[in-house]
């Protein structure tokens, strides 16, 4: 199992090491020039020169991406000031350390996610599995007829819409927003009910359809239908034998949009106007803000990594197989 | 997710008619299928059709009728009348500012996404399919370097890398000021959405082809001394057929969905190019004074996805009965 | 409406990428006069303290101000933007600034007894300051402070704040004569001279008369040099009302600051007891929260969002909406700059701007809330300025005459703009309305990060291209010199027209010598005839601040800059 995970966890640290070179490069291919930000409404080349010199953008492109990865490692000097490790040093636009405004930003993108996962976990897990108890009723039709539709529902026009409807109009809901919970529990919920209903929406109809399909598999199964054979109790049978295989295979799906929540989720923060990773991302890409771009991706593809060790790992425990291959 | 099973030479009741003719016959009883797909012919004569509607109905989707008329725009330039500004002249209204045709628009929209989306689908599908061959027939080398870089792709937060990538395409595409021509434009939205796409139609076709290889049929091809090549286009592709069609039904509403989220977020086709993402992103900021201008699109994305979702489903059906449940 | 990119927000030559709005009157509204907005200079009088409070004024209370963007420093060194500025005046005193005295906009002295005075007809200025006025740390305010401040302006490092004082004291080669305070030492007596401890004198260069005016920004604050530093920029020491508690790019707290004394300030009230600004919303979802007025949003004002123009109808028909909008024009002035060097025939240029949509441009900008249609150069907010109208064209644009004035020629036209998204759709309207006078247009979209950088490019290649304007004060002596003096002509320079000529050169170098700044600027009016006349750009728009605030919130108003100005403002519960 060391072995494994040893080997995961390396390989990993190498994918983590590839995308910060790729999104250095491309940020380097990227038509425009971060100082150009930085030099007033009269900008002089020396001027333009001395502001490049502050951002440490007249290095070599190599020598650049040697600094960021050592800083990471052991920290690194940016002008009088250090960093300690992990250091992903300082917004251009700030100036403030990355470090700080990710753990800032972070809650916001977890909030989300966790509650969204909740929302879609237990109504779009509950619903597939009734619909497959119920399979061919009244009950599966209209959990099929939902996912059908639901995965058509897209956060950039079922929110904006459910906003004009709910919000603007009616004032039925509270309008979205951010609120630390640790200032204000209410206002952190309301503020979060409509995009966590609006995010959830595609994944419920998603995890609908991959239980009932997982669930209705599993009730074929040998086992099961020796458990059957052997005149155990439907409801027995369903809950005790089939619900429980069928917990894995979406387990398993959830840690990978588990990781995928987690590294932001961009329109949905967009649309609904929340500080979360997603937003920093979208903003740091129009700012040309490099720094602040490769702490996100950083996050996001370690989030990625993580979630792909996490489940790997969990079907290595359960099939030895697996860590062989 | 289905699961995909193999044909086998004696498929039952079908023994005697060719596979596809078969197929044909199943689907046509499916009444859900038929319909939706009638639905789906609809949206692609509407975007093939486009030019000669728009010379039917005199109106073209480039035209700022609302400028040139005065009286057909109030003075903060929203269409006068309801349904914004719906009327027996313009059918679906007009959009606010520059007063263009909304339902020439909307299928000139049409055509842009589904242009879009299906130059996607028809690159990944040969890229993964080649891919995902080379690396489950070949293994080795070939299948451990494809590994590599499917994991690296997989771990790139995905519209992150979107908003990042597409406008260092488009500088690199073309060079300084000129103005970018909507070919090249929607070409760069094609490469960078194939760039990341085909990883998925590899893995899946890489363990199909796993599978494959040690059936009796390629081993017995072996023996008899047939090459590589003819073992996987006589022996492999054949059995590979149903995977990739059914992946491409899933593809195709996922990329029409993916092409206007970039659009949304404006990284995707911009003015003048008529694009439904686009109408969407302009309509989440005209809303509260013009719902209809949102309406619209929403509601033709919405039916064309939830359409060629069940179009999928019958599909998949029809060619795998032995899968449907 | 997408936020205006950063490096536009910066460059205060900003263009109207996100003018919003829409507005007041229906049609018929292009013949009202626009108001006047001249600015007086004050005297002893009118910069004692304290303030005039407005009416139903109440103290205490937490007000809200909701922003699209943080403002990136609070350095008094680099605050210049306009809503730095609005902001940076609850905590930041400079040594003058605005008030306006009976509904007449005047020059005082903030933290000086004056707005200064000279004995040699402009070029040694002499500042006394107030008694009484400290640091929130208790120390009192010295002559030292204020050189401190000013010495900190010639660093290389603090390139975004204004430089006139810097220019005006060494020439524009300012850093090569003193690099800051930085290594340790001083700017000598014979430039900036601190006789005693209430005292700063100026000796500059030349005589400027608005030097008054080139003080009237943070730049010119006093800073302990105890206390400068990495940090200061997040968190400078506070001689306003308000001092800093939190300050990130998400949000802004400020805390009242109880060293100061409203006897010492003509300017600032500071009723409420707390400032929470919040960060990070988009323009719409802001005008939405103050339209909605439901719970902490009654007591929310917005210094810099606009009315984006799908509320402009609402707004503009519910009463008590209204009643809840500030609305002002701004100094800032756009026209399409016609590239004189290349468009070189004046009937072509004059065609231009009788075919130019002017109205339709506005419309697709969000309609008469964006402003008012231009006729001139300088704004209505410009001290002198003449609202003459030579070309008389409709607003329309008159393709007709257009054709005649070609006479049977086309012309063709390399029309550039920015790619966002307002800029893209008038775009569309320019196109169609230049091609209906037989023009031949060639569309060059240029994206908004290279803008400036390929529009200032002495042979930029174009012809007709969006530019705006605004002085940092209200005279023609930050406009007219700075944006049609030939002799300036370069790479990275902003005569946008290209308009060398040796008369309008000769009129620029008479009129900013003159020592009366009422008869300067009436000058410059005339030198603005002058230049249309050679039909150099084509004025588009005066632009208008409109501002909606919470149903609580009473003592708003706009301030000189077109921002709400927090000055006195109270919550009425």
């Amino acid at each position: 199992m060391f072995a494994f995970l040893a080997r995961r966890i390396s390989s990993g640290v190498l994918i983590l090491v590839t995308i910060i070179v790729v999104t250095f490069g491309l940020f380097y291919a990227l038509p425009r020039d971060p100082a150009r930000l930085f030099c007033g409404k009269i900008c002089t080349p020396e001027m333009l020169a001395a502001a490049r010199r502050n951002l440490g953008l007249d290095e070599a492109l190599l020598t650049q991406l040697w600094q960021y990865l050592s800083g990471l490692v052991a920290g690194r000097d940016i002008g009088d000031v250090h960093c300690a490790a992990p250091c992903l040093g300082y917004s251009y636009i700030t100036q403030r350390p990355v470090l700080d405004v990710l753990f800032e930003r972070f809650p916001v993108t977890l909030s989300l996610a966790a509650g969204s996962s909740v929302i879609f976990l237990v109504v779009g897990g509950g619903a597939g599995l009734l619909a497959a108890r119920f399979r061919g009723t009244w009950v599966d039709k209209g959990a099929t007829s939902f996912s059908l539709a639901g995965s058509a529902m897209q956060v950039y026009f079922v929110g904006v819409i459910a906003l004009y409807l709910l919000v603007d109009q009616s004032q039925l809901m509270s309008r979205p927003g951010w609120t630390s919970p640790l200032d204000d529990l209410a206002a952190w919920f309301g503020g979060l009910l409509l995009p966590w209903i609006i995010l959830s929406i595609i994944f419920t109809a998603t995890y609908t359809r991959f239980t009932r399909s997982t669930m209705v598999e599993t009730l074929g199964e040998d086992f099961v239908r020796t458990a059957r054979a052997k005149g155990m109790p439907g409801r027995t049978v369903f809950f005790k034998y089939a619900a429980r295989g069928t917990a894995a295979p979406v387990i398993t799906l959830f840690g990978i949009d588990a990781a995928v929540l987690l590294s932001g989720a961009v329109i949905t923060e967009t649309v609904f106007n929340l500080p979360g990773i997603g937003k920093l991302a979208v903003d740091s890409v129009t700012n040309a803000d490099l720094p602040m771009l490769m702490g996100v991706t950083l996050v996001a593809a370690t989030a990625m990594i993580v979630a792909n060790i996490v489940v790997d790992a969990c079907y290595a425990l359960i099939d030895p197989r697996v860590r062989t291959s | 997710m289905p699961t995909i099973r193999i044909r086998r030479a004696a498929d039952g009741a079908d023994h005697a008619r060719s596979p596809w003719r078969s197929a044909w016959l199943r689907f046509r009883r499916d009444r859900a299928g038929v319909v939706s797909g009638v639905i789906v012919l609809a949206f692609f004569a509407a975007g093939v059709c486009a030019p000669l509607f728009s010379l039917l109905y005199g109106k073209d989707p480039y035209q700022t009728y609302g400028q040139d008329r005065p009286e057909l725009l109030d003075p903060y330039g929203f269409p006068v009348g309801p349904m914004g500004g719906a009327s027996g002249e313009f059918w679906l209204g007009l959009e606010p500012g520059l007063g263009r045709d909304v339902l020439t628009q909307l299928l000139y929209g049409i055509r842009t996404s589904l242009l879009i989306a299906l130059a996607v689908v028809l690159i990944i599908s040969v890229i993964g399919t080649l891919i995902g061959v080379a690396a489950g027939y070949f293994g080795g080398v070939a299948d451990f370097l494809a590994g590599r870089v499917i994991d690296v792709l997989l771990a790139f937060p995905g519209t992150l890398f979107f908003i990042t990538f597409m406008p260092v395409l488009t500088a690199l595409l073309i060079s300084g000021d000129e103005e970018v021509p909507t070919a090249v434009r929607v070409g760069s939205i094609i490469l960078v959405l194939s760039f990341f796409g085909w990883t998925r139609n590899a893995r899946l076709l890489r363990a199909q082809v796993l599978s494959l290889r040690e059936r009796e049929f390629v081993a017995a091809a072996k023996v008899g001394g047939a090459g590589h090549w003819r073992i996987i286009r006589r022996e492999l592709l054949p059995n590979l057929w149903t995977p990739i069609l059914v992946i491409a039904t899933l593809d195709v509403p996922a990329y029409v969905t993916i092409e206007a989220a970039l659009s949304f977020l404006g990284v995707g086709i911009i003015e003048p190019t008529p694009d439904l993402g686009r109408m969407i992103h302009r309509g989440a900021q005209v809303y509260s004074a013009d719902i209809a201008y949102m309406l619209i699109p929403s509601i033709a994305m919405l039916v064309f996805v939830v359409a060629f979702n069940l179009l999928g489903d019958s599909a998949r059906d029809a060619l795998d009965p032995k899968a449907a449940r | 409406m997408k936020r205006t990119s950063l490096a536009v927000a910066l460059t205060a030559t900003l263009v109207a990428s996100a003018a919003c709005g829409g507005s007041g009157g229906k049609s018929g509204e292009n013949t009202k006069k626009a108001e006047k907005f001249s600015v007086v200079v004050g005297d002893g009088a009118a910069s004692t303290g304290p303030a005039t409070a407005p009416e139903g004024a109440r103290q205490g209370g937490t007000a809200f101000v909701l922003e699209q963007s943080a403002i990136p420093h609070l350095d008094p060194a680099e605050v210049y933007t306009s809503t730095a500025q609005a902001t940076s005046m609850l905590f930041t005193r400079q040594l003058t600034s605005y008030r306006k005295v009976n509904g007449q906009w005047t020059l005082v002295g903030d933290l000086a007894t004056d707005p200064g005075s000279t004995s040699d007809g402009g070029k040694t200025w002499k500042f006394t300051l107030k008694e009484g006025v400290k640091f929130d740390d208790g120390t009192p305010v010295t002559s030292e402070d204020v050189k401190y401040g000013v010495e900190r302006t010639y660093d290389s490092g603090k390139v975004l704040g204004p430089k006139w004082i810097p220019q005006w004291l060494s020439g524009s080669d300012y850093a090569k004569a003193y690099e800051g305070p930085g290594k340790g030492e001083s700017l000598p007596d014979d430039v900036v001279e601190t006789p005693d401890d209430r005292t700063v004198v100026f000796h500059l260069r030349e005589a400027h008369a608005d030097f008054p005016f080139a003080v009237a920004m943070p730049y010119s604050s006093p800073v302990q040099k105890s206390r400068d530093g990495k940090s200061y920029d997040n968190k400078p020491s506070a001689t306003g009302p308000y001092k800093i508690e939190k300050h990130d790019d998400t949000k802004l707290t400020l805390v009242r600051n109880e060293q100061w004394d409203p006897a010492t300030d003509p300017i600032r009230t500071a009723y409420p007891e707390r400032y929470e600004f919040a960060y990070g919303s988009e323009a719409t979802q802001i005008a939405q929260r103050l339209i909605s007025d439901n719970g902490d949003d009654k007591n929310a004002v917005t210094l810099n969002t606009g009315i984006p123009s799908q509320f402009a109808q609402q707004v503009m028909g519910q009463a008590d909406l209204k009643a809840r909008m500030l609305s002002a024009l701004n100094p800032y002035s756009y026209f399409y700059a016609i590239n004189t060097s290349r468009v070189t025939d004046l009937n072509v240029r004059k065609a231009l701007i009788t075919a130019f949509p002017k109205q339709q441009v506005r419309q697709v900008a969000g309609g008469p809330l964006a402003g008012d249609l231009a006729t001139t150069i300088l704004s209505p907010t410009v001290q002198g300025q003449d609202p003459f109208d030579l070309y008389k064209v409709p607003a329309t644009g008159d393709p007709e005459a257009a054709k005649k004035l070609l006479n049977g020629k086309t012309p063709t036209i390399v029309f550039a703009y920015q790619q966002t998204e307002t800029n893209e759709r008038s775009a569309v309207v320019i196109t169609q309305a230049l091609e209906k006078a037989d023009f031949k247009v060639v569309r060059k979209p240029i994206s908004a990060e290279t803008w400036y950088d390929q529009l200032n490019k002495k042979d930029n290649g174009l012809d007709l291209y969006l530019a705006g304007w605004a002085a940092d004060w209200p005279g023609g002596s930050g406009v007219i010199p700075a944006i049609f003096d030939g002799r300036t002509i370069a790479d990275g320079t902003y005569n946008y027209a290209r308009l060398d000529d040796p008369e309008i050169n000769a009129e620029i170098d008479r009129i900013g010598k003159m020592p009366n700044l009422v008869e300067q600027n009436k000058q410059w009016a005339a030198l603005d005839k002058k230049i249309m006349e050679k039909a150099a750009v084509v004025p588009y728009l005066y632009e208008r601040s409109n501002r909606l605030h919470g149903s609580g919130v009473g003592g708003a108003a706009i301030d000189i800059f077109g921002q709400t100005s927090l000055a006195t403002l109270f919550l009425k519960s």
